[in-house]
């Protein structure tokens, strides 16, 4: 890193959540460096942290949530950063996306209005000009008629439609950084490829840096740079898109890939599954938090927690004590 | 695994099944005549996207609510003649499970007792519904020791195999799965489908399996039907209608399915227009071609009907799409 500061430099955040039963840490040490333009797909299942994650970045965890680590943006750490200068960040210079566009929209203000808001508070813009600004954002996330439809209200437009307002309400300020959490989850396929392929050329024209949270492996297959994959509030396994999934290592992540029903899924077949269910944050035991769920558990999984190592290069990155393809066994 | 096949008789037989519905805006002809069959042993999939009407032709074979006009023939019975008892007798036969598993039980009973009801009703005494209650658990991989506890102490995935014990209790023939993997994380989902092709097996029953999700479906039927706007607008043989998609509405459905590098089928390279219509008022002639990239005059015109492309294979369509290099009917290895 000679040349520059990452845009986005998260380096061992963790997120303890104080509960009635105790403490719960949600987020465990995670490490992600994000470069102007790049993408990062942010895969793992339900209770695994990603939204966690996204949502820490963007100031918006539970508010008695703990948070620990370092979230450089741009140089500067949001953690300890003043909250009013930190907020001339959020919103501004980092957008997000969520999963239900229509709890994100506020069902009684036309959506032109929500759309300009965010350009009117954080870049000084007048009414009149912050109406321009939707009319040109909602054309340009593909709404029709823009001049006419900005003064509709959110339960005029479709699921895929309110979503396109969402991404233009998040693009407002012309963000360095989006976050798009399940951003696709609740659409249809077809309104799913097209949002998806909206937000990719957006992003490749704005030099935008992106992190696509989903829990689909597909969706993150083929429009992210890099994937990791999240299990028990940590990151696991981290690497350039295509050689997560032809050469991944750990056995998660391995058999998160084996557990998908395929186009080329023979009829009736048995399936991989994952025995079991993921972990409680609230009980987690020494070692691998897949060891009790893994087909491949040696003795060195429960005693310690395997600690990240790189693969072939420095771009590759997994935390597996008996990683599959484990070329260093087989020569 | 050998199938006595006693019968010749198709399962169920739906013919010309219509669901409208009454609002203040005008009818929603959510389901517009449309036929098919599940032959015995078989799996149907119903797929398509929201609105499509693949979940209340689902509940109309339930009759819940039955449909508009049309019949469901079940094993010979048309079930929208029948009510009271016999239609209760009939159900035993017929089970469904919905897709919030959660949502699809009472949270205030014990899950024996959720299991068990479906043999109250029938009248089976009581050590023998213990048993099966027993059995059931045992087959879907739940300690028969946990029937005590409630829904809420159970995980989503845990659920669903209750609610499909409690549909294999009464020894059903045929099972509608409406959505059951939607709701639940991808290594749970893998568990369940494997566990509902375990279930069809042993229990040699015939399924209809309603999903938007194209690749699960792949792993799970013989055939699938695609639904448009209330339609089928192609039905067939799963490995047909996947690899030769004729309908263009299908090609683009296949086109945006996320992928994991498993493609068995070039893209098409057809494009959606537009938004879906209303079904307050659906497109005259073909429903889908305010949409179509292929449609023309004749679209608006005239409503294309089934007709056979392949073998086992059906499309509704002015302007299929057709592999040029194929003779007929003949499938080519992938």
């Amino acid at each position: 890193m000679s040349e520059s500061s990452p845009l986005l430099d998260v380096r061992g955040l963790r997120c303890v959540i104080p509960t009635p039963r105790g403490e719960v840490q949600v987020l465990s040490g995670v490490d992600v460096s994000l470069e102007k333009g790049q993408t990062l797909g942010l895969v793992g299942e339900s209770g695994s942290g990603k939204s966690m994650f996204a949502r820490s970045i963007m100031g918006i965890s539970p508010p008695h949530a703990r948070l620990e680590g370092e979230i450089n943006f741009a140089g500067q750490d949001l953690l300890t950063l003043p909250k009013k200068a930190a907020r001339r960040v959020w919103g501004k210079r980092i957008g997000m996306v969520f999963q239900d566009p229509m709890t994100s929209l506020n069902p009684v203000v036309r959506i032109g209005r929500q759309v300009g808001e965010a350009a009117e508070k954080h870049l000084g813009l007048s009414r009149q000009q912050a109406r321009k600004r939707a009319i040109d954002l909602l054309e340009l996330v593909g709404i029709p008629e823009p001049a006419k439809r900005h003064r509709s209200y959110p339960h005029e437009f479709s699921g895929g439609m309110r979503q396109r307002v969402t991404i233009a309400m998040a693009l407002a300020c012309e963000p360095d950084l989006l976050i798009a959490d399940e951003a696709t989850t609740a659409l249809d396929v077809t309104v799913q490829r097209q949002i998806l392929d909206l937000v990719k050329s957006i992003q490749t024209d704005r030099q935008m840096a992106m992190i696509l949270v989903s829990h689909d492996l597909g969706v993150v297959s083929d429009r992210c740079d890099d994937v990791a994959v999240m299990y028990a509030g940590r990151i696991v396994e981290k690497s350039p898109t295509d050689r997560l999934f032809s050469d991944h290592r750990h056995r998660y992540t391995e058999a998160l890939l084996q557990a998908i029903p395929r186009f080329d899924t023979p009829k009736h077949s048995h399936l991989a599954a994952i025995e079991g269910k993921p972990p409680n944050l609230a009980a987690l035991s020494t070692g691998c938090p897949f060891a009790p769920r893994c087909a491949h558990e040696i003795d060195a999984c429960t005693e310690a927690m395997p600690p990240m190592r790189s693969a072939e290069d420095e771009l590759h990155w997994f935390a597996c004590a008996n990683p599959s393809r484990s070329k260093e066994l087989l020569s | 695994m050998t199938m006595t096949k006693a019968e010749n008789r198709v399962p169920l037989r739906v013919v010309n099944l219509e669901c409208t519905f009454p609002t203040r805006g005008g009818t929603v002809q959510a389901v517009s005549g449309i036929s098919f069959e599940v032959r015995p042993g078989e799996v149907l999939a119903l797929v398509g996207e929201s609105g499509c009407g693949k979940s209340t032709t689902g509940k109309a074979i339930m009759q819940l609510p039955p449909p508009t006009s049309g019949s469901v023939e079940f094993e010979g019975t048309d079930l929208t003649s029948v009510t009271g008892s016999s239609l209760r007798d009939i159900r035993r036969r017929l089970q469904i499970i919905f897709q919030d598993p959660i949502s699809a039980l009472n949270p205030r009973r014990k899950i024996k007792d959720i299991i068990a009801e479906g043999l109250v009703i029938a009248g089976v005494p009581k050590e023998e519904r213990q048993k099966r209650v027993e059995v059931a658990m045992r087959q879907v991989g739940l300690d028969p020791a946990n029937g005590e506890r409630r829904p809420r102490e159970f995980s989503g995935g845990q659920c669903q195999r209750i609610a499909i014990a409690r549909a294999i209790v009464v020894n059903p023939t045929m099972l509608i799965c409406d959505e059951p993997v939607a709701s639940l994380d991808v290594s749970i989902q893998a568990q369940i489908l494997n566990l509902l092709e375990e279930t069809r097996r042993t229990y040699d029953l015939s399924m209809l399996f309603i999903s938007h999700d194209l690749a699960v479906v792949n792993s799970i039927s013989d055939r699938v039907a695609v639904m448009y706007l209330g339609r089928i607008v192609e039905i067939g043989d799963a490995d047909s209608v996947y690899r030769h998609a004729a309908h263009p509405y299908t090609n683009i459905l296949l086109d945006s399915a996320p992928t994991v590098g498993d493609v068995v089928r070039p893209p098409s390279g057809l494009e959606l227009k537009g938004e879906v219509p209303s079904p307050l008022n659906p497109p005259s002639g073909c429903r889908f071609r305010t949409r179509c990239p292929r449609a023309t005059a004749i679209c608006a015109e005239q409503e294309p009907v089934l007709q056979e492309v392949r073998t086992e294979h059906q499309v509704a369509c002015h302007h299929p799409v057709v592999d040029p290099d194929l003779p007929n009917n003949e499938r080519p290895h992938v």
